[in-house]
């Protein structure tokens, strides 16, 4: 019997003997309560598991993953599923594996569940299901929270709590809460007419339904695209509106964006095939039925348009309203969809506990340690902990997430239990292969680019170093209070696209589009590794005024590894020599490999020896043969 | 200067120009500052017994020499004056009183030569004199046609040579090429004359000229004549480096799609040959004549008009190459365009060597204006066009393990493929496959990884001879394949040698990699420990390295504990100390038969340990006289186990010196005087008196030999002695030599030595070279680069590959109002705004009210 299997038995008897009464009066106490059995409550469920922590996973439903069990609604997921990379670096792979959760069970890998490279959701499921099962995680289902109260330190330990209840009024009392509800809210606009609209929540799968009919969605995220191609072959026409231009995925590096695999109709809009797409503002629209049962669109009175009298909607509006004759949408159609997007329940805290909203009210706002802003002991982790990368990283989907989970995993467990974060310390001769490694294979830096980066610490004597993975960019300046590891020197890793890779004007299949000069290595376009140094650690104010393009601010010196088109950073030249340089100028060492005759005669004739001949002395040489010591005669030592 | 490339800072901490203005020397120092000066690589120093210049040509010798300080920076070079006028008294003032006219160039710390004032008549003279200083054993002088011919014979078949010939050392030119020659002597043989002749390399060669070529040696068979290709242009450093640019690139492309034309960036002259399909056989064949003829200075494009494509000319500038109806050549240079129809090989010929010599009296013209100007003016090596060219030392390849390495592997494959490579399925059970087994786990990018792997795979296979076994016990784990692997083993260093025993990891392997330290540790690791001897047989066996099954091939001492019975409490000491010490020494448990036998054999009593030694003429075995407990027992072990005057050499430098401060070194040769001394000093290390400095001795048979090269190193009075003694204290860096020699014997060489660690000897000097390393190429500054581009204006725009300079732009289209729109948002709220962006389109902010009025199609 392994030992989370007794600490799980323990930690279920302690809820069992806190448990009495009557269902209404019963109390249960956890340490860390994580509120959604999704993919982001399961990952860092599991994380709290293999810390021995003590913990629950609420879940409303009756097993994991109910999102998935409904949405996307056309059942395919946009995440893709690489199961061939032509490498057997299980790390570098998890690059190409946008679906699968971290854990120690290799067969926990998406690619075991489906062969598609956009998998069925229903496949999904079936993995969050087993996940949880064959991880042991200790999910609670049918548990739908509620009334999230925060309590400062009243009880009798004063320290501060939280509580909530499930449907049926069972009180939970909880140290640490981690909410992964996700954003499952659809958003509904307020506009005259809406009501005639349907949503994407509700919208009829049955192609049939909509044969022969004009349809015209609202919104332009992967979700209208994905209903458009769902109903494309049936319709009569498709028109697309939204406020602002499509951005397309493969030009703005960003997944939240329209994807490739979505994207039938731009085709038949650019060809002329009847389907469209505009932009116009759906708060300042109107629909309104005619006696055929046809639905018109009107915007603002700007417009002129004069409607019929017996045109009419709920909102009961005199609409008196002109249009050009030759208004785009002057056609009547069959349904108008609302394609919108989802944003987070907050329906579950009450007054004084309930987060803040971000500026679009669709996250809740979170501070840089994924904990609620004013609220302490409350962490956010999962989709809806997006507010932090909107639009930059990664951090909202499932690929991204996965590493902020486990990053806020390390945070909590330095600063509830004192385990610093995980770290590798070893002599500085092993600096320059552990940067390629990580370049070439990690993961969490390369999904959650510009958001989690390594963190390099040097410390005094510069024979050591000190490597942190994957900590939050935008807590560099408390590297020491976050992780418990402290230096003289840091050298933080980001990976990073160029500031040009797209936007206005930018044609991203321009023929300069890459460069392969090292030297030209920070013009790079495509995501490439960035290496800070600095002698100390930035500064609060320095990271709270940092431009908005900046990742880090200004270091001592800074490094570019020049993009690579195989995404492979171990060429000697173009990426090792000159990362090798760069770190004997910031570490002042020089760190070149060395034959054993060639440290012997330098040690018996200098009174300093390289990096490499110290190793030497120590016993850890390299004999090298003739041949070898021939061919690199002509370099000077 | 961005590029330069060489920037060993020169340490003039104390270097504080005179304030003093009536003393007007400038760079002036102290003589207080002499031992600093002189401890950096190299540095010229002039010794000036005046308050100031006192001629016109010492006044411009003054400016330029000041000059020339910066400059040198560069190349790691110091330049200074030392104040002899206000400390008249100083040592190295009164030696240098009769060298007023000469700069002093001294080479780590030593004197190397004067040059005299007369020689350092301007900037370049200065500058190319202590280059070629610098450089003396990188690019000789010859004076003759063998000299020639002999540096042809020893670089044929490995690397080219660039060959100039100079009117004087010290000219223009002369800097140029020895400047260039810092940059490139690893990759080329760089080789000068000032002798009025080409030694018949070149019969268009017009005498008295300053002339430059490169030499084909590295594809030429050794006793066969280089072919010899000249550099058509004005020498210049920076005509010079894209000379050798171009070198590197082939300068004969035929245009498809997707072709890459490296020379395009490097402002040669470019001839496009086109032609339609039915003469592109004939094009190509000019081509590739005139492209070997003007290597390095002409690149050629062919261009078949019938398979250009729209990309193509999209991509490159192939409009007036394709104007032509029918063969035509295109000459293109940075100012001038001229098309040649209808040519032959001989009209092309000439007009390229028209086209080169017009540019070279063009350059020539410019060269003697700017020196016009430049007589007043300081000058500005800052030029921004070379910058992009000094790349390449940044991106040469300094690491010698990486060097061979890549040199090896493009003559040859590793022969690696007998050693298995492990995977997350096969590593188990390769563990478990034997009692012993090695895994050594790689990244592929590691040198130390790729080079010790044919020794890896030789040891392994030995070890499975010597173990009796049919498969290599020995596999590897390549990290950046199974990192999930490495993970589970705790590998975090590459390489990383791990032993098994029974699938169990007992310990890394830490000592060198090299076969004989493997092997043995392989060998150790499978014996046991301790061996228990019980029979008159084994001990024999044990005693002479046969038992175990070879052993004495592999180690070279074994340790035997000689017990009246197992059970005797010595013994069960010995016995824990034996497990104790499993995988580092073979040691073995005598008893009864065995016992009595040994007993025989060392004259000992029972209860006692002898440590044998092969390999050790003045001690083949140790007794051991202490009280039996595990610590006096393991200290004597590691102690005994040494030789008594073993040998230096770069295997046994770390366990000698490792934990010493200081160490007696005898350099030695194959001689009746070497044996004799070498006897002599046994009988001190016998005694051990001086049991905290080992004594060791060098092998210095012959000049080539490292131990020679150390000894003169230290530059001794005795230098040339053979043999010779000597002690090193690593600490103060100091070296005594004995002063005897070649009188040895054990009363002086103790007495000696007894004066050396009490600090009595008088002859002892600094002589390790100080050596505070400064990187030699320092990483791309990419702070200055961004901070370049931002001034520059370029922040929004890409730098262009220089490569891409004569590719033809995309169009730019113009912006439309979305995308305006969309600039706008670049702002402080843009995060903000973005996220409101998302697909809740219906909440817009301000700045988009207006939007919905211009819905465009």
């Amino acid at each position: 019997m392994d030992q989370n299997f007794i600490l799980k038995i323990l930690t279920l008897l302690s809820c069992f003997i806190q448990h009495s009464g009557s269902e209404d009066a019963v109390s249960v106490s956890w340490d860390y309560c994580v509120i959604g059995a999704g993919p982001g409550g399961l990952q860092i469920g599991y994380f709290l598991d293999r810390a021995a922590r003590n913990y629950v996973i609420f879940e409303k439903g009756n097993s994991s993953g109910t999102f998935f069990q409904y949405y996307p609604r056309h059942r395919k997921l946009i995440s893709i599923n690489k199961r061939h990379t032509g490498k057997t670096n299980k790390e570098f792979n998890l690059r190409h594996d946008w679906n699968s959760l971290l854990s120690d069970d290799e067969s926990l890998q998406m690619r075991h569940y489906s062969r598609e490279f956009f998998p069925p959701a229903d496949d999904y499921v079936r993995y969050l299901n087993d996940y949880t099962q064959k991880l042991g995680l200790n999910v609670q289902y049918n548990t739908e929270i509620s009334n999230i109260h925060r309590h400062a330190g009243q009880n009798t330990n004063h320290t501060e709590y939280f509580t909530m209840r499930n449907q049926k009024g069972v009180v939970y009392t909880c140290k640490y809460l981690i909410i992964t509800t996700g954003i499952a809210t659809p958003r509904v606009p307020t506009f005259p007419g809406v009501e005639l609209s349907e949503g994407y929540e509700n919208l009829s799968m049955d192609q049939e339904e909509f044969e022969g009919q004009s349809v015209l969605i609202l919104g332009r995220g992967n979700s209208a695209f994905e209903t458009a191609d769902h109903i494309i072959a049936n319709t009569n026409v498709i028109h697309m509106m939204a406020r602002s231009r499509v951005r397309l995925a493969w030009a703005t590096h960003y997944v939240g964006d329209l994807r490739a695999v979505n994207n039938g109709l731009l085709d038949t809009y650019q060809l002329k095939s009847l389907d469209g797409i505009l932009e116009g503002d759906v708060r300042e629209m109107m629909l309104l039925k005619s006696p055929d049962g046809k639905i018109v669109l009107d915007i603002d009175n700007t417009l002129k348009f004069k409607a019929p009298a017996h045109m009419t909607n709920d909102s009961n509006q005199d609409v008196e309203y002109i249009i050009p004759d030759n208004f785009p949408l002057r056609e009547s159609y069959d349904r108008v969809i609302r394609c919108l997007g989802f944003q987070f329940d907050f329906s579950i805290f009450e007054n004084d506990t309930a987060p803040e909203a971000s500026y679009s009210g669709k996250y809740p706002s979170i501070k840089p340690d994924y904990g609620a802003e004013g609220i302490p002991g409350m962490y956010f982790a999962g989709t809806n902990s997006h507010s932090l990368d909107f639009r930059k990283s990664a951090g909202g989907f499932i690929h991204g997430f996965r590493y902020t989970a486990r990053a806020l995993h390390h945070i909590l467990e330095y600063r509830n239990h004192q385990v610093p974060w995980p770290s590798v310390k070893q002599p500085i001769t092993g600096l320059l292969d552990h940067i390629i490694k990580r370049m070439n294979e990690a993961s969490g830096i390369y999904q959650m680019f510009v958001v989690l980066g390594d963190v390099i610490i040097l410390h005094g004597n510069g024979l050591d170093y000190e490597y942190l993975e994957e900590f939050p960019l935008k807590m560099v300046h408390r590297v020491p209070e976050m992780t418990g590891r402290s230096g003289s020197q840091y050298i933080i890793i980001s990976m990073e696209y160029g500031k040009h890779f797209s936007g206005p004007g930018e044609d991203i299949f321009r023929s300069e589009r890459a460069t392969g000069d090292p030297q030209e290595a920070h013009v790079s376009n495509f995501l490439h590794p960035v290496l800070y140094y600095y002698k100390t650690l930035p500064t609060e104010d320095q990271m709270m005024n940092l431009p908005i393009y900046e990742i880090l601010p200004t270091p001592d010196a800074l490094h570019h590894i020049v993009e690579d088109f195989l995404t492979d950073w171990t060429a000697p030249i173009s990426h090792i020599l000159v990362l090798r340089r760069f770190l004997e100028t910031v570490l002042h060492r020089d760190l070149r490999h060395f034959w054993d005759h060639q440290c012997f005669e330098l040690a018996l004739t200098y009174d300093d020896l390289p990096t490499f001949c110290e190793s030497y002395m120590k016993g850890h040489g390299l004999l090298g043969n003739e041949e070898l010591w021939l061919l690199s005669e002509s370099v000077s030592v | 200067m961005r590029f330069f490339i060489a920037n060993v800072a020169f340490l003039l901490i104390h270097c504080s120009h005179s304030n003093d203005e009536s003393n007007n020397w400038k760079n002036i120092v102290r003589t207080d500052d002499f031992p600093d000066l002189i401890s950096q690589p190299y540095v010229a120093l002039f010794f000036a017994h005046s308050a100031g210049p006192q001629d016109s040509f010492a006044r411009r010798f003054n400016s330029h020499f000041a000059d020339a300080e910066d400059h040198l920076e560069d190349f790691g070079v110091g330049v200074a004056v030392i104040d002899c006028f206000t400390s008249p008294e100083d040592n190295e003032c009164v030696k240098k009183k009769e060298d007023s006219d000469k700069v002093h160039f001294f080479r780590h710390g030593r004197l190397l030569t004067d040059l005299p004032l007369d020689s350092m008549f301007n900037f370049d003279a200065i500058v190319a004199n202590i280059l070629h200083l610098v450089l003396l054993q990188e690019v000789p002088l010859l004076q003759t046609r063998a000299e020639l011919e002999e540096m042809m014979r020893r670089t044929s078949g490995k690397r080219d040579v660039i060959f100039a010939r100079m009117r004087a050392v010290g000219i223009f030119e002369d800097r140029a090429f020895i400047e260039t020659a810092f940059a490139f002597n690893q990759k080329y043989q760089f080789i000068m004359t000032t002798v009025n002749d080409n030694f018949g390399i070149d019969s268009n060669w017009e005498p008295g000229s300053n002339s430059i070529w490169l030499l084909q040696c590295k594809n030429t068979i050794p006793g066969k004549q280089c072919p010899a290709i000249p550099f058509m242009n004005a020498i210049s450093l920076e005509k010079l480096i894209v000379f050798i640019k171009g070198l590197e690139v082939t300068n004969a492309v035929e245009l498809t799609e997707g072709s890459h034309v490296g020379f395009l960036h490097l402002t040669i002259p470019v001839v496009y040959l086109s032609g339609s399909k039915r003469d592109i056989q004939g094009l190509r064949s000019t081509m590739h004549t005139l492209a070997a003829e003007f290597m390095g200075n002409v690149g050629f494009i062919l261009v078949n008009r019938d398979t250009v494509t729209e990309n193509m000319q999209a991509t490159w500038d192939l409009s007036t190459s394709l104007k032509c109806t029918s063969v035509c050549a295109v000459l293109e240079t940075e100012n001038s365009l001229e098309t040649i129809d209808e040519f032959t090989i001989e009209d092309l010929r000439l007009g390229l060597k028209k086209i080169l010599e017009k540019q070279k009296s063009e350059d020539l013209e410019h060269k003697e204006d700017d020196e016009d100007i430049d007589e007043d003016e300081d000058e500005d090596e800052d030029d921004g066009s070379s910058e992009e060219l000094y790349s390449t030392s940044q991106e040469t390849q300094d690491d010698p393990v990486e060097v061979a390495l890549f040199k090896l592997q493009a003559d040859r494959q590793l022969n690696i493929s007998e050693t298995v490579q492990l995977t997350d399925k096969t590593f188990p059970e390769f563990i478990s496959s034997t009692s012993v087994t090695m895994v050594l786990f790689t990244v592929k990018w590691n040198p130390i990884c790729t080079a010790f792997l044919e020794a890896y795979q030789k040891i392994g296979l030995k070890a499975s001879e010597l173990n009796d076994i049919n498969f290599n016990p020995m596999a590897r784990v390549e990290c950046s394949n199974w990192p999930d692997v490495c993970g589970l083993n705790n590998v975090t260093m590459y390489p990383t040698l791990k032993i098994f025993k029974a699938s169990v990891q007992t310990k890394d392997y830490l000592g060198r990699l090299d076969e004989a330290n493997v092997l043995k540790s392989y060998f150790l690791q499978t014996s046991s420990s301790p061996v228990y001897l019980t029979t008159r047989e084994q001990f024999l066996s044990f005693y002479d390295g046969s038992y175990p099954t070879r052993a004495r091939e592999v180690i070279s001492s074994v340790i035997i504990g000689i017990f009246s019975d197992s059970m005797n409490a010595d013994a069960i000491i010995f016995e824990e100390v034996s497990k104790h010490l499993a995988g580092s020494f073979l040691l073995g448990i005598c008893i009864q038969e065995c016992s009595n036998e040994a007993l025989k054999t060392f004259g000992v009593k029972h209860s006692t340990i002898i440590t044998v030694k092969w390999e050790d003429p003045y001690q083949p075995f140790v007794t051991f006289d202490g009280a039996f407990n595990k610590p006096t027992i393991l200290s004597f072990l590691n102690k005994s186990s040494q030789q008594i005057l073993p040998e230096l050499n770069p295997a046994s430098l770390p366990s000698l010196l490792g934990n010493s401060e200081s160490i007696v070194m005898f350099f030695h040769q194959q001689d009746h005087p070497s044996k004799y001394a070498e006897i002599e000093l046994a009988k001190v290390a016998a005694r051990k008196q001086f049991d905290t400095t080992p004594i060791t001795w060098v092998d210095a048979s012959d000049k080539g030999h490292l131990g020679r090269k150390i000894l003169s190193s230290y530059s001794l009075p005795v230098e040339g002695n053979i043999p010779q003694v000597v002690f090193l204290n690593r600490k103060t860096n100091a070296v005594c030599w004995y002063p005897h020699t070649p009188q040895f014997s054990e009363s002086l060489l103790t007495d000696w030595l007894d004066a050396t660690l009490t600090g009595r000897e008088r002859s002892c000097a600094a002589a390790l070279r100080h050596r505070e390393w400064t990187e030699m190429v320092q990483g791309y500054d990419f702070l200055a680069y961004i901070k370049e581009d931002q001034e520059a204006g370029a922040e929004k725009k890409p730098k262009v590959n220089p490569l891409k300079c004569r590719l033809k732009q995309t169009k730019s289209h113009k912006k439309t109002r979305d995308e305006q729109s969309d600039d706008n948002d670049r702002g402080e709220d843009r995060e903000k705004k973005e996220e409101e962006e998302e697909d809740n389109d219906f909440q817009s902010g301000d700045e988009e009210m207006d939007h919905h009025k211009h819905i465009e199609l």
